[in-house]
């Protein structure tokens, strides 16, 4: 055998083989006709929408579920939905729902009061241990009734502000026979689970919406969500025409797909969350005393935050895809947004002054606290996250101004939850804070200071300071009138109060980044989750049927 | 057949004292890891008081290293593979599918490596002067990380999971094969057969492969403890649902019961792969 035809045997036995290699990695199925697609990060926990309690099951519920109201996440506003009209009597107390007539669920059965008791009941339900029950205040002495087969009337024990939106969580299953997302009375159903590859859902065709020339809704025959963590992966199947859309972009891949796919990024300004830093006051800690009185230092918090030069944040860590952040509600706030708001900005000189005031004095390029100890602390942040590192060591930098050493820890998120909820052996921490609902009362467990997420102090047995006891009597007066004006001056004041003594340290809002491929139709960005599939029912491939 | 039995024994007893180290290692290192007392839902508004209640009650039963392993090692004795923290489901449900998937692209990936380092080895072997043209990819490829060639093929936008498998473990297979077949093919016997003119199929089959068979067979267990090794990164990177991609979702979520899963898995395929390697040594000298 000559040794030429041996190395050509030889070689198309290899290139044979090479087609093995070509493995579709991350493509679970093939697309449906009419179908759209795109991505969650992990496997939902539950499909059952009493029990949604994490971000991927609500995703799933969201798109599933027949509510008696919609919050609109454009228009912010409570919408009827399954239900025709509802009323409030004045007290706040009485809510009746009148349902629109010939609802069906998804199998073609109809769907009554009945269904809607049993829903509303199963939730309220200690054994059912449904999250949006706590919405209630005290879902044990709620009761609910079917006054006829279209009314429904709820009695709650006391006022709650914005009821409508509790009921946005509740979805109307069958009376007796929850079904896990199989049978809805939303615009589509749960068809098919693959673990760690993808939820199929399907088109409900017994859906109630209609568009305005009559057509029925939801256009697409199908949504399949696949399970893929991987941005970069997203992203090269997005622009591969696998996904459809991307509802929340990191802002280092914004140019990339600007550049790649120009027209399908879109940079839709401040969205509603916030990254911050504090300094941690808990009197549990096992810091040494001198740094906790560092960090109780209203001069020392200030003069951290004249330091830091936001603009630069929004520019270097963002790519510019963010906005310097001076309070916990963001311009895309539109209804609680306080213009009128004062806060201490970057001003390098007024901070030197003020560390100077409360008797932090400079020994060449470092700063020694009032006790003569160097200022040296670390700032946490959790890996994975570009900006936040980025973040974290421009203020490194800012704060070396001062004389202050600091140095970036970062940390995978349960070792950082476990410094930040239980050791709290921690200095400072920089961390964002998502908001999913614009309602400052949404932000309850965070100005509360008796609640675990009091992040600064957690849990406090009583108020540590004046202004403390301040804001839990502000949040709880807007948790309990009926008062807009009332409830907007306590908000206002209490956005002033955080702005004065820079508990949370405010740094950035980042703008919030989507991607929509051409070929979608009907995407209406909202500010509010889920950003570009909050109209699923109105989202349909260009020629698609 | 004594010995037989004796020889089964003694690996049994090797593969279950492995087995133990692993349940030992992997408990404590991931029980006591920080954070295992903790969920990045109780920094989520809408459900941190339900993810502290999960918590605390998880915590209120917590117990020493040697309870825990106690109540693994009774779970397996009585055939349950637990329940996972992170998903609240049987380990199992989320084991078994992967296992067909990581599976298959092992296979693949050892099948393609294998073809590709046996025809560059022959080829490089059989001629006159190695060449520079299988050696110095082959260099590179062993320099690399399999986490940077997988990103590498990402970003290009070209190969998948199996080619990069492949990739890695064909370097590695390429130097020991080209090593052996070069000093046999240049074996007395062997350059007195081919002067003759006899074929190289039939020198190969009669010659080469029965002599190299102990060395071959010591490889292709070397090719799966690698390819095992690499699994996590490979399937991470590529997003492939195997058991790679779920082992460093429990690492990351400090899910316990799916890590001993998996960890479990892969310590007895080695310990088969060390059992496959020594058997076919025992026959050949046999």
């Amino acid at each position: 055998m000559s040794m030429r035809v041996s190395r050509l045997t030889l070689l198309a036995f290899a290139a044979l083989l090479l087609p093995m290699a070509r493995t579709a990695a991350a493509q679970a199925a093939s697309r449906l006709p009419g179908e759209l697609v795109w991505t969650i990060g992990y496997d939902p926990k539950t499909f059952d929408p009493a029990k949604v309690d994490d971000q991927e099951s609500e995703t799933v519920r969201y798109l599933t579920a027949g509510v008696l109201l919609r919050f609109n996440r454009l228009t912010q506003q409570v919408e009827p939905e399954l239900a025709q009209n509802w009323t409030v009597s004045p007290d706040g107390r009485t809510l009746r729902f009148t349902l629109r007539p010939g609802l069906e669920f998804s199998d073609g059965s109809s769907l009554s009061a009945r269904d809607v008791v049993w829903s509303l009941r199963r939730v309220l339900l200690p054994a059912t241990q449904a999250p949006v029950a706590d919405e209630f205040l005290t879902p044990a002495r709620v009761s609910v009734e079917a006054v006829n087969d279209r009314t429904v009337v709820v009695h709650l024990p006391q006022r709650v502000i914005g009821i409508g939106k509790v009921f946005d969580e509740i979805a109307i299953e069958p009376a007796g026979r929850p079904s896990e997302g199989r049978v809805t009375s939303g615009p589509f159903f749960v068809n098919d689970y693959l673990r760690s590859q993808y939820v199929r859902l399907r088109r409900n065709p017994h859906f109630f919406r209609k568009d305005a020339t009559g057509r029925a809704l939801p256009y697409a025959s199908g949504i399949r969500l696949d399970i893929l963590e991987n941005t970069e992966q997203e992203i090269r199947l997005f622009l591969r025409g696998d996904y459809d859309l991307i509802d929340s972009l990191p802002p280092d891949y914004f140019a990339l797909l600007a550049k790649r796919s120009p027209g399908s990024a879109r940079d839709l300004g401040p969205s509603l969350n916030t990254e911050q830093m504090w300094f941690n006051q808990s009197p549990a800690s096992p810091l040494p005393g001198w740094e906790k009185a560092w960090f109780r230092s209203h001069a020392f918090r200030v003069a951290v935050s004249q330091a830091i030069h936001r603009d630069d944040l929004a520019r270097i860590a963002y790519d510019g895809h963010a906005t310097p952040a001076y309070s916990f509600t963001s311009p895309a706030n539109t209804v609680w947004y306080d213009r009128a708001l004062t806060a201490p900005h970057t001003d390098v000189a007024a901070a030197q002054a003020a560390l100077a005031a409360a008797g932090f004095r400079r020994q060449g390029s470092v700063l020694l606290g009032p006790d003569g100890h160097p200022v040296r602390f670390s700032i946490l942040t959790n890996t994975g996250n570009a900006a936040r590192s980025k973040m974290a060591t421009l203020i490194q930098q800012d704060l070396a101004a001062l004389g202050m050493q600091v140095t970036v820890v970062t940390l995978d998120f349960p070792a950082l939850i476990d410094r930040l909820m239980n050791t709290q052996n921690y200095e400072a921490c920089l961390l964002g804070l998502e908001n999913v609902d614009p309602d400052p009362n949404a932000m309850m467990n965070l100005w509360l200071s008796s609640s675990p997420n009091h992040q600064w102090d957690p849990s406090e047995k009583t108020p540590a300071t004046p202004w403390e006891a301040e804001i839990d009597r502000l949040m709880h007066l807007q948790a309990s009138t009926g008062s807009d004006a009332i409830r907007r001056k306590a908000v206002n004041r209490v956005q002033q109060i955080v702005a004065n003594e820079q508990p949370f340290i405010y740094l950035v809002y980042p703008n919030l980044l989507v991607a929509a491929s051409p070929r979608l139709e009907g995407v209406r960005p909202a500010v509010l989750e889920p950003h570009l599939t909050w109209n699923a029912d109105s989202l349909q491939l260009r020629g698609a049927q | 057949m004594k010995e037989r039995a004796a020889a089964a024994a003694r690996w049994l007893a090797r593969t279950a004292a492995v087995i133990l180290l692993v349940l030992v290692g992997t408990t404590a290192l991931v029980r006591f890891a920080p954070g295992y007392f903790s969920d990045a839902r109780e920094m989520d508004a809408r459900y941190a008081a339900i993810a502290r209640a999960e918590l605390s009650a998880e915590a209120a039963g917590s117990r020493t290293l040697g309870q825990i392993l106690g109540a693994e090692i009774g779970e397996l004795l009585r055939g349950s593979s637990g329940v996972s923290r992170q998903f609240d489901v049987p380990v199992w449900e989320l084991v078994e599918p992967r296992l067909a998937v990581s599976g298959a692209l092992l296979l693949r990936g050892i099948a393609l490596a294998w073809a590709l380092a046996v025809c560059a080895s022959l080829l490089s072997s059989a001629g006159r002067n190695p060449s520079l043209l299988w050696h110095v990819p082959a260099a590179i490829l062993l320099a690399v990380p399999a986490a940077a060639l997988a990103t590498l093929c990402l970003l290009l936008n070209s190969g998948g999971p199996v080619l990069v498998m492949a990739l890695l473990l064909a370097a590695r297979d390429f130097k020991f094969l080209h090593r052996a077949l070069r000093t046999a093919w240049l074996d007395p016997h062997i350059l007195h057969a081919r002067a003759q003119g006899i074929r190289t199929r039939d020198l190969l089959r009669a010659h080469l492969l029965p002599a190299l068979a102990p060395q071959l067979s010591a490889l292709a267990s070397l090719s799966i403890v690698t390819a095992l090794s690499a699994l996590v990164p490979i399937e991470v990177i590529f997003n492939v649902p195997g058991l790679g991609e779920l082992a460093w979702n429990a690492a990351i979520n400090r899910d316990l019961p799916v890590l001993l899963a998996v960890t479990m898995i892969m310590a007895v395929a080695v310990t088969c792969a060390g059992m496959g390697s020594h058997r076919s040594a025992t026959w050949r000298d046999a």
